[in-house]
């Protein structure tokens, strides 16, 4: 700590703390499209025995609802 | 005198004109033929890239008479190196933390709050990466019918790419297996060559090219 003495604990909790929203917040963002695009692919071709499309579709919901999860999660944590 | 003009009578039967077959609703060049089809269609596999006359598959403004002749897919064996990626990346938290928690490299140390949040996000961005690098296997596909060859690439988020020619456009069709890997394996590359200004066709790391190029040689009227 004394080698960086202005790394105070508030600074480096604000330090850490935007970054890491800005991160996540875009992740969102980016699994978002993810899920949007999984649907459209889905329409294009469809394996109606598996069902794997609709697994698919599933799978991009959740890991969209994680990612939301995650923001609001740190939001309030962090 | 000659007649200039000559009234047929309307209510006078008139003789049926056979339909001429256009080249549009042709299905096939004359030299063309359709592979034998297979006593049992079986359901296509999920992880299945090589799979004639497929059932249960149906694509985007697929025609009521238009049968899929080859579905065709990457070789599973190309996912293998995003799955040791994956599975390396997902074991480096515990090699990597308790490593920089006993060392001094840092001046500081970070508080638990946040390595917990950084550890959830990593390891779903973890879980990102191997989900759209799986997308990408499985959404590029290739397709053949008696009617055109489809093809659609997704190889990036927001990049998708459809392209579609119809089997009479077709010229020539090879395929190219060359190294250790693809001859052991037995996936190569099929490349369709089309007419004039059209796209050419590229099914990258496919699973037996040689009966793939077959098919659709014979689908085209030459072998």
């Amino acid at each position: 700590m004394d080698a960086l003495p202005f790394l105070t604990e508030i600074n480096l909790n604000l330090l850490l703390k935007i970054p890491v929203l800005v991160l996540v917040f875009l992740y969102v963002i980016f699994s978002l499209i993810l899920f949007n695009k999984v649907r459209s692919l889905g329409r294009m071709v469809f394996i109606s025995h598996i069902n794997i499309t609709i697994l698919l579709d599933i799978v991009a919901f959740i890991h969209f609802a994680l990612s939301v999860s995650l923001f609001f999660i740190s939001l309030v944590i962090l | 005198m000659p007649d200039i003009f000559v009234d047929t009578d309307q209510n006078q039967p008139q003789p049926p004109q056979p339909q001429k077959k256009t080249q549009e609703t042709a299905e096939l060049p004359l030299n063309g033929s359709l592979p034998p089809k297979p006593r049992h269609r079986h359901e296509i596999g999920t992880l299945e890239a090589f799979c004639e006359y497929p059932k249960g598959v149906t694509f985007q403004h697929q025609e009521n008479d238009e049968e899929i002749i080859l579905f065709l897919r990457q070789h599973f064996i190309t996912n293998v190196p995003w799955i040791i990626i994956t599975i390396l990346l997902a074991i480096t938290p515990f090699i990597l933390i308790p490593f920089l928690r006993f060392s001094s490299l840092f001046p500081f140390t970070i508080p638990d709050k946040f390595l917990f949040v950084s550890l959830l996000f990593y390891y779903l961005i973890i879980i990102g990466y191997a989900f759209v690098n799986f997308l990408h296997w499985f959404y590029n596909i290739g397709i053949v019918t008696n009617k055109r060859v489809v093809d659609l690439d997704y190889t990036a988020i927001v990049h998708v790419h459809v392209a579609a020619t119809k089997v009479l456009q077709i010229q020539d069709v090879n395929y190219v297996q060359t190294g250790f890997l693809r001859t052991l394996f037995n996936f190569g590359d099929v490349f369709i060559q089309t007419a004039g200004q059209n796209l050419n066709f590229e099914f990258l790391r496919v699973p037996r090219p040689s009966k793939a190029t077959f098919i659709i040689q014979k689908l085209i009227g030459i072998a």
